[in-house]
């Protein structure tokens, strides 16, 4: 290993165990090593801020603040872009046992996540409807959709789409009116949240694993025999969801 | 060691005041005071128009779309703007991540900034990043590789980029170099320049024992494109902290009347990130910087 290889192993070591004795390394300024362990922590901390409001408003400042501190002490950064960072706060929150009383959390979190994802989201050209026309009506079945990258789907067995438009001045759920679909998206630079409807939501995840339409309306079908495919392209057009739509 | 690079700098001007210092613009910002742009300020900088010369703001906060890149541009379209990146630890042993030059790369195409900067620091160790702006050895090797790593991304921007001093709380007992010596020697060897961040001398000089005012000196005067202000903060221990969280303080006022004493009146930016007070305290602060400006460039 090269010495500047060397020196920078040692360095992130020391930052692990600041009150060792670094001296050989850093001689008379070792004792400077606690501010860089601190930076690291609370700068990867304080990333969360930014992604998690709604977690924040649910635990309260100085419990989200602790939590922070731990996700970061047992979750290292991949990536230079603190904006990337935490990703995964909620399978930590699935395994965070002071917050077991509030299951739907973990789902809150990756809910927020995709937002946050959504929110920056490269900008991308929609897709041009009327380009549709050309297309025969008998070759329909075959249309494969390109969503943009600035939505999602997500499912919970909680209402996490109500409850978060709650965070956002809507009406409160009641947690125990089950289960939810949430469609995400940004429109207009800001993200939104929707809870879609079970048929929608399985037609959509056709599609958005790449099934071409055929393919995509069985489980539609299976949940609501009345699924209604044309309300539901309408809806996908309006969203400015699709970027492009190829001819399989 | 690394090739000369290639391309040429882009800012030739025709007439500069002070030939003898500048015969080549390291930038195209104005030689005025410029204010650090934060995301919660950037609304209210668009819809008032503040009277400020030129802003520069961190390339990562806009990667990707969306309404942040949008008010950017938007702030682009009436001011100078330069583009200071944290995230591409220059000095890590391990290669760089390449998408993150990339994604710096488009926003230079896009956004035209008259300034790009980065910082002589390293920031991680195999997978794991530190996010942060961690100090390099001085040694023989870490030069070596930082000329090689500044030459690429001048090579893959088609510019000059300018490379800052950042704050330190340790010393390695490995350096070999000062630490203006091995800035000056890199602006040497890969044909950056040089952001001189007065405030991160002080922090230095505080923590560390180094002279604010020697590491100046050992800068050729050339190659100082661009000056930071900023404030610290005090640990109960004494140590300075370089959290941009408090106004500038008198003693890095006073280095900056050096700064500029030696250097000129290059364009001096304004940096505040923790404890953001309203927009219109910080153009106050720049305001003073302004008048201070003003004042030596009257007598100088």
């Amino acid at each position: 290993m090269s010495q500047l290889a060397e020196l920078q192993r040692a360095f992130e070591a020391a930052v692990a165990d600041p009150e060792a004795d670094w001296q050989s390394l850093f001689g008379r300024t070792c004792r400077g090593v606690v501010a860089y362990a601190n930076n690291s922590l609370f700068n990867r901390a304080g990333a969360l801020d930014d992604a998690y409001p709604v977690i924040r408003q649910m635990v309260g400042d100085e419990f989200f603040e602790a939590l922070a501190r731990e996700y970061a002490r047992t979750t290292p950064s991949t990536s230079p872009d603190l904006n990337r960072y935490g990703g995964m706060l909620g399978d930590f929150l699935a395994g965070f046992a002071p917050v077991a009383h509030l299951p739907y959390l973990p789902d809150m979190a990756r809910l927020e996540w995709a937002g946050h994802l959504a929110y920056y989201a490269e900008d991308r050209l929609v897709y041009d409807w009327s380009r549709l026309a050309s297309i025969p009506p008998e070759q329909m079945a075959r249309l494969r959709f390109r969503f943009l990258p600035d939505c999602a789907l997500l499912y919970s067995p909680y209402p996490v789409a109500s409850i978060w438009l709650a965070h956002h001045g809507g009406e409160w759920p009641s947690l125990d009116q089950g289960a939810e679909w949430v469609w995400v998206q940004r429109q207009q630079g800001k993200v939104t949240v929707e809870a879609i409807t079970p048929d929608r939501a399985a037609w959509l995840r056709g599609l958005m694993a790449g099934m071409p339409l055929e393919l995509a309306i069985p489980a539609a079908l299976d949940i609501n025999p009345e699924f209604p495919l044309s309300a539901a392209l309408a809806a996908l057009m309006t969203a400015q969801a699709i970027e492009e739509i190829d001819l399989l | 060691m690394a090739k000369r690079a290639a391309w040429l700098p882009v800012f030739v001007v025709g007439s500069v005041e002070k030939s003898e210092m500048n015969a080549v613009r390291l930038t195209n910002l104005p030689s005025q005071m410029g204010l650090g742009l934060r995301l919660p300020h950037i609304r209210q900088i668009l819809a008032e128009k503040p009277a400020v010369a030129w802003f520069e703001t961190h390339p990562e906060n806009f990667f990707g779309g969306g309404a942040n890149i949008a008010a950017l541009e938007a702030v682009r379209v009436e001011w100078p703007l330069s583009l200071h990146g944290v995230g591409m630890g220059l000095g890590s042993a391990v290669a760089p991540d390449a998408g993150h030059l990339e994604q710096v790369a488009s926003l230079v195409e896009r956004l035209q900034p008259a300034a790009v900067s980065e910082h002589l620091c390293w920031n991680r160790v195999g997978a794991h990043y530190f996010n942060d702006l961690l100090p390099m050895p001085y040694t023989d090797e870490a030069l070596a590789l930082l000329v090689e790593r500044v030459d690429a991304v001048q090579s893959r921007l088609r510019r000059t980029i300018l490379i800052e001093n950042v704050s330190s709380y340790i010393e390695f007992t490995a350096d070999i170099w000062a630490e203006a010596d091995f800035l000056a020697e890199l602006a040497r060897r890969s044909g950056c320049g040089i952001l001189l961040d007065v405030n991160n001398f002080y922090v230095n000089q505080c923590n560390l024992g180094r002279d604010a005012r020697q590491a100046m000196d050992a800068l050729p005067v050339a190659v100082v494109g661009e000056i930071h202000i900023a404030g610290f903060e005090t640990r109960d221990d004494g140590m300075l902290l370089d959290t941009h969280g408090t106004p500038v303080c008198e003693a890095v006022w006073q280095l900056l009347d050096y700064a500029w004493q030696r250097f000129g009146p290059v364009p001096t930016l304004l940096e505040r990130d923790t404890h953001l007070p309203p927009l219109a305290d910080l153009l106050a602060e720049v305001a003073i910087g302004e008048e201070r400006m003003a004042r030596h460039v009257a007598t100088g």
